[in-house]
């Protein structure tokens, strides 16, 4: 445990230095304030500055969650730091249980910031708190929980950066079309289509199940127990990436 | 050892599996979120846009960019005096990216339905409905398509009542209450539309407020007229 908590600070305070983390998130800033300016170009003014800004705090924890994680541990096989790392008596599953919860907990305390300021914001413009936000957030922390540790996976089998972040974005993507992809895949009369589409739409994550955001005013909206499900859906998701990302790292020969 | 972890690893493994395909299949069965699919998308030229937003998981975000483009084409003309041909279409844009979009609806079928040179009831008509099947639950819907009804039937109390009706709730258009006082002063009823345009006044629409401030001096004149044609 002691391992895994001394990786997990470390990785926290690289993450916390990284100008791209900086970058970005200064970036984020200027995103949700620009949504002030869109939002004053037509009526519906707080719905608009609320769904930009959801959306600008996801976008941005995405592209810090692919650029950090992609460089994660590539970096250091590059730099040959993981040699000093793998030298002390740590074992390699600690190794990437720490450095993966690291890497989610800057991305969520930097998620953090940007939600205190989009809610700043928004009750400059008139708004009153209501609890689908939270969840909308708590929503979108699990998207990038998921999105995090298959991002990490993917790092792990392909060989350059650009690559593997290539690749999470095609996961990313594929997250929100496979209901669309499913119903493509159902409307086909060809047998193999089918069930290359079934294979994909069981096995590639379902994002669209972490947009709150866009069905909180339906009129049917999910229960308490559909969310539950969706907490274990979550953690069952990351827990699969990271057994095959310790798989993956077991592997390499160092 | 290394076998004995491998075990270890492989037990985990098949437990998030299962867990997995039981909390997916079980989130499947309860509820899933329902969108028109992409064939149904009424994109214009705006299918790039339109359909990157979408895959990108900013669905609402892409709707809201939809809204600024059809509240630029509604505003084009200020005095509203074109038919506004593109407008179902746009709305239709909106609506099909996002449903559960209430604003879209009202604002639209209100302008198709109510502004003189527009006179399009029934695309209006069409809009709610589509509205209604999205959005069961949000009867300001409900009200806006008797009131259209109404109108079509050339009854005009009753579309008022309703319209009076829907412009107490706080999410009512401002361009729902301008009709309504609107109609007001065209039945001489000064009174009622002075309250209406008072009420705008002290609203958030800039757009609206200074409407407002016109329509009150206009409004201001002719009770002043109506005062004196009555004691003359």
């Amino acid at each position: 445990m002691d391992n895994i908590t001394a990786i997990l600070a470390y990785t926290i305070k690289q993450h916390l230095r990284h100008k791209i983390y900086l970058v970005v998130f200064l970036f984020g800033l200027v995103l949700i304030t620009g949504a002030l300016v869109i939002s004053s170009l037509s009526t519906g003014r707080v719905r608009m500055l609320l769904n930009l800004g959801l959306s600008s705090i996801e976008f941005l924890a995405l592209i810090t969650i692919i650029f950090t994680t992609v460089n994660l541990i590539l970096e250091e096989l590059e730099s040959r730091t993981i040699y000093l790392m793998l030298a002390h008596p740590l074992k390699r599953w600690q190794y990437i249980l720490g450095r993966f919860s690291g890497t989610v907990i800057s991305v969520l305390f930097g998620m953090l910031s940007m939600v205190i300021l989009h809610l700043a914001l928004l009750f400059m413009a008139g708004w009153h708190w209501q609890n689908y936000y939270a969840i909308a957030m708590l929503c979108s922390f699990g998207k990038i929980i998921v999105m995090s540790a298959i991002t990490l996976l993917i790092s792990l089998f392909t060989t350059s950066a650009a690559t593997a972040m290539s690749f999470s974005a095609l996961v990313w993507i594929l997250g929100h079309f496979s209901e669309e992809l499913n119903y493509l895949g159902e409307k086909s009369a060809n047998i193999i289509v089918k069930s290359v589409v079934w294979a994909i739409y069981n096995i590639a994550p379902n994002f669209s199940y972490f947009n709150y955001r866009d069905f909180w005013a339906a009129a049917q909206v999910p229960s308490a127990a559909w969310f539950g499900w969706m907490i274990i859906y979550t953690f069952s998701y990351t827990g699969i990436c990271l057994i095959l990302s310790n798989f993956l790292f077991s592997q390499k020969e160092f | 050892m290394r076998k004995g972890k491998n075990i270890y690893m492989g037990i985990i493994f098949t437990f998030c599996m299962v867990l997995l395909f039981l909390s997916q299949h079980k989130i499947r069965l309860s509820w899933q979120p329902s969108y028109p699919h992409f064939n149904e998308l009424i994109t214009e030229q705006n299918g790039l846009q339109d359909i990157s937003g979408i895959l990108m998981g900013f669905r609402c975000a892409t709707a809201d960019i939809a809204w600024v483009q059809l509240i630029q084409y509604s505003a084009t003309d200020e005095d509203y005096s074109s038919t506004m041909d593109l407008l179902k279409p746009l709305t239709l844009r909106v609506v099909r990216i996002d449903p559960y979009f209430h604003e879209a609806y009202l604002f639209s079928s209100g302008i198709l339905a109510w502004f003189k040179n527009v006179n399009r009831p029934d695309e209006a008509i069409e809009l709610l409905q589509e509205g209604i099947r999205n959005n069961p639950k949000y009867w300001q819907l409900r009200l806006y398509l008797s009131a259209i009804v109404y109108k079509k039937a050339a009854k005009y109390s009753e579309m008022a009542a309703l319209l009076e009706e829907a412009i107490q709730y706080p999410d009512c258009p401002s361009i729902i209450k301008g009709i309504l006082a609107n109609y007001y002063k065209s039945s001489r009823e000064y009174g009622k539309a002075i309250d209406i345009w008072e009420n705008l006044l002290t609203s958030n629409d800039l757009e609206y407020k200074d409407r407002a401030r016109e329509q009150l001096l206009i409004l201001e004149n002719l009770t002043k007229g109506k005062i004196n044609g009555a004691n003359d």
